[in-house]
């Protein structure tokens, strides 16, 4: 019943009349400000990154492999930041998918991986090639693999043909990461990128009717964010117990970092929720609504940061368990207060069918 | 030009790549029992073509490249199409019995679909609504389903932007709405000629592509956009729409009989600005007495009298917007974007289907039953 019910006819007109929401500006601060910085952080980082796999094989060392994970996680640590950002053109010939194909619940990248690795295709991901191979292969999660994986790892320095293949893997990977990151920066920020078609809904050709909807959109966004959270990167591995956990379907459990990748998560949705959907609100005498809902994400983070060991490991013991539902039922409660309070507030609503034209 | 061709091609790479990773079906179809299909997205944004059973479990379900909209079914039920989403290229042949892609239609060069098409009364024949957008008119593409699904023509839709499309109870006339607004995949989903639309609803012949008959709304309702419908055994045309522009809240329902008038149904007061001018799906009951035209916008489906046009009910479902026959001749389902599948009756109300599966799916546009 909480999401059902026969209503009056009187309470279907219940809809907020009030002053005038500056949709247009919410959409402005937040392109102009976290958006575009997390992108331009996105690129630079996959810059770093494909410097120091060229360097590591130069040279490959284990100093060398131990540079190349760290800019791995700063590439990772940057891509967090804006995963909740599932459309424009992260959505175009399927970019999000390729720099992270996830989830990957039916483990399409460890297994075309591992077959690519068996049959020395160290062409496959080549910079001409790139595009007509699986998105399962061409991302982060593959570099992971290669990087951090049991077997795996020790290879790329075993020397001679071996690393010679698995550096071209790498590079390719992280080249293919660095045109993605600067193809997004791009398509964003060009004068008629996607930016500006936020600032302009409305207006032209433009896929939004208004800025409402595109609000609407990035609003949902956040929404779904917090949905892939609580059942994509915690449910699916917990399972009903601890006894039942399976570390291996945390998101980065090779590198063992899922724990802070929900951290990272958490504190950019706040970041732009505090630069954008804050001042709207608090415009329109709504600072309340948005309070508790920034208060509700600093509890789960603060939840989250009491894990005494990674959550890969934390899961399969009942304390550590038990403390992973509690930042999941945290998130959910952040959820509730986004899709109840905060939709009123800003007169959206959760759902993708509202916010369509088809 | 050549900006865009080289743009499609690398797509076509990219959705080969994506198919690269396309998963299998879980569980067949045992043939007996009805079933609904509809498209949907998973936690973490994975978008695929869900089908359930009366207690809302999963019989299959099998990932897409991108997110699915409307569902077509050959006459025989073995087999059905799910159709991309404007402008989308793909289309998956589903065989139902296996719950599989056997094939995976692709838009010739210079179209694109617009999400739905229907198969002709033979089941040899599949119209897809589709855009010729170096024109920008709209085309019925024909393929031959016996032939390893060849594209075999093309007729014009007499408009701009065919959406839905049916076949009517005499097996060979075509309806089709055309939503009378310009689109380019360079532009995405922007509309590009609101100063023109021109939306229109045509009948004609599937044999030969001829026009049987073509009717308009009055000029001041121009930007009012038919684009979804649903018919019944007796010719009656049940027609969503939605309005391009805020300044007025006009009927976004409408009823139509070939050879008359299109009669625009007005809902009651209150509920005319909750569902700001939009109107997602509609879907008759296998009896074909009642529909249901949802509005996602308000959270609400309403339904309908066929016969008198008389507003029934309004049944409030979160961003509801796909609409099917429902399990009985009289009743209606109903999805939910916000996860959850409902059946109404006049009788009994909206009962929750039961099962895990619709409940962990947020499910898009449009429902469909199986038999």
């Amino acid at each position: 019943m909480r999401f059902w019910s026969l209503l009056g006819l009187g309470l279907l007109a219940a809809s907020p009349a009030q002053a005038a929401l500056d949709y247009a500006g919410l959409l402005t601060l937040a392109a102009d400000g976290p958006i575009i910085a997390s992108y331009q952080d996105f690129q630079s980082q996959t810059d770093a990154l494909k410097q120091s796999v060229e360097s590591f094989c130069a040279a490959p060392d284990a100093g060398g492999l131990e540079a190349a994970r760290t800019a791995f996680h700063a590439t990772t640590d940057s891509w967090q930041q804006v995963q909740w950002i599932g459309y424009g053109p992260v959505e175009a010939f399927h970019r999000g998918q390729r720099v992270q194909f996830w989830p990957d619940k039916k483990n399409a990248g460890d297994r075309q991986m591992l077959a690519l690795l068996k049959d020395r295709k160290a062409d496959a991901v080549d910079p001409n090639r790139v595009v007509f191979a699986s998105v399962a292969i061409q991302g982060l999660p593959a570099l992971e693999m290669l990087l951090f994986g049991d077997g795996q790892a020790d290879k790329v320095l075993a020397g001679g043909d071996e690393t010679a293949l698995r550096c071209r893997l790498i590079s390719g990977i992280a080249h293919n990461l660095n045109r993605i990151g600067g193809e997004l920066v791009h398509e964003w920020a060009k004068p008629d990128g996607f930016t500006a078609l936020l600032k302009n809904a409305g207006t032209g050709a433009n896929p939004y009717a208004d800025h409402r909807q595109a609000a609407s959109q990035m609003f949902n966004a956040l929404h779904g964010q917090l949905s892939a959270i609580t059942e994509v990167k915690l449910a699916h591995p917990l399972g009903a117990a601890a006894a039942e956990a399976r570390p291996g379907r945390s998101e980065n459990w090779r590198s063992k970092r899922s724990a802070r990748n929900i951290d990272i998560n958490l504190e950019s949705m706040r970041a732009v929720f505090a630069a954008s959907f804050a001042p709207i609100l608090a415009a329109n005498g709504k600072s309340a609504a948005a309070d508790r809902f920034l208060a509700a994400l600093t509890e789960a983070q603060a939840t989250l940061r009491k894990l005494p060991a990674p959550m890969e490991v934390a899961m399969t013991d009942p304390e550590g368990w038990k403390q992973l539902a509690g930042v999941k039922a945290k998130i959910k409660a952040a959820a509730l207060i986004l899709e109840t309070d905060i939709a009123n507030a800003l007169d959206l609503q959760v759902g993708f069918n509202a916010l369509d034209g088809d | 030009m050549r900006l865009m061709e080289i743009n499609r091609r690398s797509f076509l790479a990219a959705t080969a790549a994506f198919s690269l990773v396309a998963g299998k079906a879980v569980r067949a179809h045992p043939g007996k029992e009805p079933l609904w299909l509809a498209a949907n997205a998973a936690a973490g944004r994975q978008y695929g073509l869900g089908a359930f059973d009366r207690n809302g479990d999963q019989v299959f379900e099998l990932p897409l490249p991108g997110r699915g909209h409307g569902i077509a079914i050959a006459p025989d039920g073995q087999t059905c199409v799910a159709v991309a989403r404007r402008p989308g290229t793909f289309a998956a042949i589903i065989d139902l019995a296996q719950g599989e892609a056997t094939h995976w239609l692709e838009a010739p060069e210079g179209r694109h679909f617009h999400g739905h098409g229907v198969f002709s009364a033979d089941g040899q024949r599949f119209f897809s609504a589709e855009n010729d957008y170096a024109e920008a008119v709209g085309i019925i593409g024909i393929w031959a389903v016996e032939d390893n699904w060849r594209r075999v023509g093309e007729m014009s839709s007499y408009g701009i932007e065919p959406h839905d499309i049916r076949l009517l109870a005499d097996g060979h006339t075509l309806v089709v709405a055309n939503g009378g607004i310009i689109t380019h995949p360079e532009s995405g989903r922007a509309r590009l000629n609101l100063e023109r639309m021109d939306s229109s609803l045509v009948y004609m012949d599937s044999r030969d592509g001829s026009l049987l008959g073509q009717w308009r709304l009055p000029a001041e309702l121009r930007l009012l956009s038919m684009r979804h419908f649903a018919v019944n055994a007796n010719g009656d045309v049940a027609i969503g729409m939605q309005h391009q522009s805020d300044d007025q809240t006009p009927p976004i329902v409408a009823l139509h009989r070939f050879g008359q008038e299109i009669r625009l149904l007005e809902l009651p007061a209150p509920m005319t600005k909750t569902v700001r001018n939009y109107c997602g799906s509609v879907a008759m009951a296998a009896d074909g007495r009642t529909f249901a035209a949802s509005c996602p916008q308000g959270s609400l489906v309403t339904v309908w009298e066929t016969a008198s046009g008389r507003f029934l009910k309004a049944v409030s479902v979160a961003d509801g917007c796909g609409v099917a026959a429902g399990l009985g001749g009289d009743d209606l389902i109903m999805t939910s974007g916000r996860r959850g599948v409902w059946d109404w009756s006049a009788a009994g109300g909206a009962q929750a289907l039961p099962g895990a599966y619709v409940n962990e799916r947020n499910w898009d546009n449009h429902a469909i039953r199986l038999a």
